[in-house]
């Protein structure tokens, strides 16, 4: 044994408290399916962790080799006993167990070392890097900011997504939902925002959380990987539950996800949370309240879940800045069947955030991706928080796709059209092309700004909808290779001054003059 | 429905009158009124509420080895946890390396060397 080992040992025994304190104590009267009840513990609060003693009558070094200490968190408290989900083995616990209480309330250790790491719902690290230096413990349930505590949402999120940034926009301490059938693209919008604030200057970058709730275990693995391909995980910490853990821990890690987050915010930091996805967590809701015997109302599910998704999404919040002026954005996504955004859950959660992405699977099929369906998508409150540059450009494209969804239908008596609403078709599916992008691949906000505007001022005339994408790639490769100073002024300025609009009037004109061959064809 | 068959059943037990009468009487009662299925339950449910209070009446310790520890340490600790005189029903287990443990109803006393030893070990492994 090294001395080192020996010496940390003596200095642990130095600080060690042998004291002996008199603690509350129960007893297990009933265990099964994760849910133990227990007689005693009169004092017991509600969310507050016991301690399963796995050691009676079973020797010291036995005890030893038991991973950790079991804990349960107490849910129930009725007249004689209470019930407790088992955080861990439940195997372990047996009739007539001795369990005490620890006088906490279920927390999370956190610290600025959280970050770039994957951890489980109770916060300790399942990625092999070792164990996580806390600063400190942050209560999994806590009550919400109040009203004077806040400020306005006023500092736009970027998602990188064009389709999003300019019709939808985020704002800093927003909840935006993201809604859609299975396999539409959610998590790839959640993924490619978390991605995009790599190009945030790096005092703005959102700390970001991805919480994973019932997810395949490749599934966060895969995330995990492209998050750090793309340079992304410095910035991000992965709560990660799967789908084969116990339905206690799929509760537990969005308010395990938004407790990190708000340790982050109480620091003036702003702060990016995913909940991927809430459906998963308001089933694993259910089937623990079932198992708790609360009774079951529509769908089976209890009572108190809308409760459940509007204490937690209402901590998402932007402080006031006598309070740091730190911010929570949440991004909690729904999974619908059959795009049914009329049933329990998904109604519920579009009436406690702040607007939603609505994803479809018909324009997911028709190639058009991200699959954003713009006319029922809506942000209550981004527009205030949206860059004067991307509010500038941004209103012609939402007349424009407004247009184009009224003419579609016409589209295909094509032949007997008039030709302005013709070109109003062709103007419109040519926006249709700008807005598709390819996965992982999000797009900074200025970029974004000078592709819309290009299309607004006509880039795309005299050119076929095909084009768009080449042109769009081309144009802003020329304008990062020869007008460079366009896009740093926009980026540094965030506006769309009658001097850059000039200098973009000018560069289009002479990248169009330049390109002459992506606009020979033209259809009419 | 249980609950009050329980409680009637504790209170008439505690209150002295015989078992055997009690519980022939509780039998009838439920069948008359057909609620015989829960007689096994409630029954269950009545030893363990009186269990309950009789742990909570007679303090118990457990020590590591037989006069393990002074009386005195004992009886301290046994005050400290409510413990209304200075009886108590002794057990051993040897698991408890040494010291001992001390429980008044819902109150827990653990000075035994096993708790410091596993606390010693979880707070150098963490």
């Amino acid at each position: 044994m090294s001395t080192a080992i020996i010496e940390r040992i003596k200095k642990e025994i130095e600080s060690l408290d042998t004291t002996a304190k008199p603690e509350e104590v129960g007893v297990v009267v009933s265990v099964g399916d994760g849910i133990a009840e227990i007689e005693g513990l009169t004092k017991a609060q509600m969310m507050e962790m016991v301690s399963f003693d796995t050691s009676l009558g079973a020797t010291v070094g036995a005890t030893m080799k038991q991973s950790t200490e079991l804990f349960g968190l107490v849910l129930n408290l009725e007249e004689d006993t209470v019930k407790v989900v088992i955080l861990g083995e439940s195997n372990l616990v047996r009739e007539g167990m001795q369990v005490r209480r620890t006088g906490r309330l279920l927390s999370v250790p956190v610290g600025e070392d959280i970050v770039g790491r994957v951890v489980n719902a109770l916060g300790e690290a399942i990625d092999g890097k070792g164990v996580i230096a806390a600063k400190k413990n942050m209560p999994i349930e806590r009550v919400a900011y109040g009203v004077m505590d806040r400020s306005s949402v006023n500092e736009p999120i970027h998602t990188g997504i064009k389709a999003i940034d300019s019709m939808i926009p985020i704002g800093r301490g927003q909840r935006e939902l993201i809604i859609g059938d299975r396999g539409t693209g959610k998590t790839t919008i959640a993924i490619d925002t978390i991605i995009n604030q790599k190009y945030e200057p790096k005092e703005k970058r959102p700390i970001c959380i991805y919480v994973a709730i019932g997810q395949k275990r490749s599934k966060t693995a895969s995330i995990m990987a492209k998050l750090e391909e793309a340079g992304a995980l410095e910035y991000t910490t992965i709560v990660a539950t799967s789908a084969a853990e116990p339905s206690p821990m799929l509760f537990l890690a969005p308010f395990a996800g938004m407790a990190i987050g708000e340790y982050f915010m109480e620091q003036g930091k702003d702060v990016v949370i995913v909940l991927d996805d809430l459906s998963k967590h308001a089933v694993a809701y259910r089937q623990m309240s079932l198992l708790l015997r609360r009774p079951p109302g529509r769908e089976a599910y209890p009572g108190d879940i809308f409760y459940l998704h509007s204490r937690l999404l209402e901590r998402s919040a932007k402080l006031s800045k006598e309070l740091g002026g730190g911010s929570i954005t949440a991004l909690p996504i729904i999974e619908t069947q059959e795009g049914d955004v009329s049933a329990y859950i998904p109604t519920n959660v579009i009436s406690i955030t702040d607007g939603q992405i609505f994803l479809e699977g018909d324009l997911f099929n028709k190639g058009i991706r991200p699959a954003l369906n713009v006319g029922i998508s809506v942000s209550r409150v981004g527009s205030s928080a949206q860059t004067k540059a991307m509010k500038k450009v941004a209103g012609k494209i939402r007349l424009e796709l407004a247009q184009f969804r009224e003419l579609e239908a016409f589209m295909q008596f094509a032949s007997d059209l008039d030709e302005d609403t013709k070109s109003r078709i062709e103007s419109g599916r040519k926006y249709v092309e700008l807005l598709k992008q390819k996965q992982n691949n999000p797009m900074p906000f200025y970029k974004q700004v000078i592709s819309i505007y290009g299309a607004n001022t006509g880039l795309f005339d005299n050119t076929t909808p095909d084009k768009v994408s080449a042109i769009e790639a081309a144009f802003l490769g020329f304008i990062e290779r020869d007008r460079k100073e366009i896009m740093d002024t926009i980026e540094t300025g965030r506006e769309l001054t009658d001097e850059v609009v000039e200098k973009l009037n000018t560069a289009i004109a002479d990248f169009k003059e330049a390109n002459a061959e992506y606009y020979t064809a033209v259809v009419k | 429905m249980k609950n009050s068959y329980v409680s009637a059943l504790t209170e008439s037990i505690l209150a002295g009158d015989s078992v055997e009468t009690v519980l022939a009487s509780l039998r009838e009662l439920m069948t008359k009124r057909g609620h015989l299925r829960l007689y096994s339950q409630v029954l269950k449910a009545a030893t363990r509420v009186l269990e309950a209070k009789l742990k909570s009446s007679a303090p118990q310790v457990v020590m590591a080895k037989v006069d393990g520890v002074a009386r005195e340490k004992i009886l301290t600790a046994l005050k400290l946890i409510g413990a209304k005189d200075d009886s108590f029903a002794e057990a051993v287990d040897p698991t408890l390396v040494g010291g001992f443990t001390a429980r008044v109803g819902d109150t827990f006393y653990d000075a035994s060397y096993k708790r410091v030893l596993l606390k010693l070990y979880r707070q150098v492994t963490s």
